[in-house]
């Protein structure tokens, strides 16, 4: 048996223009009888080769056999009124020629197109963090204490080890001491709660209370630009 | 800053983005107004195109981007294993075609001219940025129309949708004897 190589189309207008085509038919002129019977004779093909084709390709042909069916009828009317019954599928046949060749152009551009190269956008974390007044953000706290170590001579980096030591000073007991300053204070200064020689835990558990004290409400924080001193007051 | 500087700042802006960015956003950058900041990407533009620089800044509408020139990709992929984005089916061409000379569209229209059910073209095509909802049509069932996008200019490397071949052009020589033919030329 032979082998047949089955053309296949995007739909039943492409199948027509391809039938045209190859038959060298002008599209105005359309022989429908000879051209219905190889549109048809293409569904069976596909039929006997198990392919599915959409069911416009069915609607077409159904027109195609109307079509075919008016055109034997005898001519009762004057030429002139008399409209052909191939106009409706000429006028479509003629738009998605044009639109095919539309395609054509479109995919020369696309041959550039797949050439150019754009980069992704910047990703800016701190910018998209930028703070407004109210925000703190994991990195103004990092600067803050940063600042803290740095006025007490404290390199963290040279001296953080992994051991989790006991803690020097508890958070309960920096928050009593506090407490008891602002007794006698009206405004506290954050640094000037360490001295040189505090040691790392002991400004961490300073931290830390001033923390636990804006949470309890006991206490108000000002600060006037970001990494300033803080300003410990009563609430 | 001076004149040069803003150019300049333009420049690193769309370096930065990657992605296009809008006239307005670019102005409001630079404190300048916009047909001034046009005017300087107008030249930044041309300073570009003097003498092939590997890379260039397209415009699509109102929107700047800055991109390789596509004549030196044969040289970026023999560094990089870059393979070209893959190309559109002959379907997609053809429903890319109707949304652009007949935009705004619905898909019964790209359906009708096209004979054929064309929902997954068109739903690749709004998935590749080329086609994007326009509106609905006040018609029954109000059914939403296409238009195409600002990557689709890029696609065709024009400005402007207006910058497309009149429809004419592509029906030259066939004589469209029916008398509703469309006119139009794809402008929006």
């Amino acid at each position: 048996m032979e082998k047949v190589q089955f053309e296949t189309f995007d739909g039943p207008l492409d199948l027509l223009l391809s039938l045209l085509s190859k038959n060298e038919i002008n599209i105005y002129d359309i022989p429908i009888a000879k051209i219905t019977d190889q549109y048809m004779n293409y569904l069976y093909q596909a039929d006997e080769l198990n392919i599915e084709l959409a069911s416009e390709f069915i609607v077409v042909a159904a027109q195609l056999i109307e079509i075919k069916t008016r055109m034997m009828l005898p001519k009762e009317e004057p030429e002139e009124e008399q409209t052909d019954p191939r106009e409706e599928l000429v006028r479509r046949l003629n738009e998605y020629r044009v639109f095919k060749q539309i395609s054509e152009y479109i995919k020369r551009g696309e041959s550039t197109y797949q050439e150019l190269v754009e980069k992704d956008p910047e990703y800016f974390p701190q910018l998209a963090e930028e703070s407004s007044p109210v925000d703190i953000n994991t990195q103004m706290l990092l600067n803050a204490i940063r600042s803290v170590f740095a006025r007490t001579r404290i390199k963290p980096e040279e001296e953080f080890d992994y051991t989790i030591m006991r803690e020097e000073v508890s958070v309960e007991d920096m928050i009593e001491s506090i407490s008891r300053r602002l007794e006698m204070e009206n405004t506290i200064s954050f640094f000037s709660l360490f001295e040189e020689h505090s040691g790392k835990y002991y400004i961490i558990a300073a931290f830390l209370a001033i923390l636990e004290m804006v949470k309890d409400g006991t206490v108000l924080l000002s600060q006037e630009t970001p990494y300033a001193d803080i300003i410990i007051e009563r609430a | 800053m001076d004149e040069l500087d803003l150019k300049y700042a333009l420049e690193a802006i769309l370096f930065a983005s990657g992605e296009s960015v809008a006239l307005q956003a670019l102005a409001r950058a630079i404190e300048k107004t916009p047909s001034e900041t046009r005017e300087l990407l107008r030249e930044l533009m041309e300073d570009y195109d003097r003498g092939m620089r590997g890379l260039r800044i397209m415009q699509m509408e109102n929107r700047y981007q800055m991109l390789t020139r596509n004549e030196y990709f044969p040289y970026i992929r023999n560094i990089v294993k870059a393979t070209p984005a893959s190309s559109l089916s002959q379907a997609a061409l053809e429903t890319l075609s109707i949304v652009a000379y007949r935009q705004p569209v619905t898909r019964a229209d790209i359906e009708y001219i096209r004979g054929v059910q064309s929902s997954s073209s068109l739903d690749l095509l709004v998935d590749r940025g080329f086609v994007r909802i326009a509106g609905k049509l006040d018609a029954p069932g109000r059914p939403v129309t296409y238009e195409t996008t600002p990557e689709f200019l890029k696609l065709m490397d024009i400005t402007s949708i207006s910058e497309m071949p009149k429809f004419e052009e592509f029906s030259g020589g066939i004589q469209l004897r029916l008398e509703e033919q469309p006119e139009e030329n794809g402008q929006q």
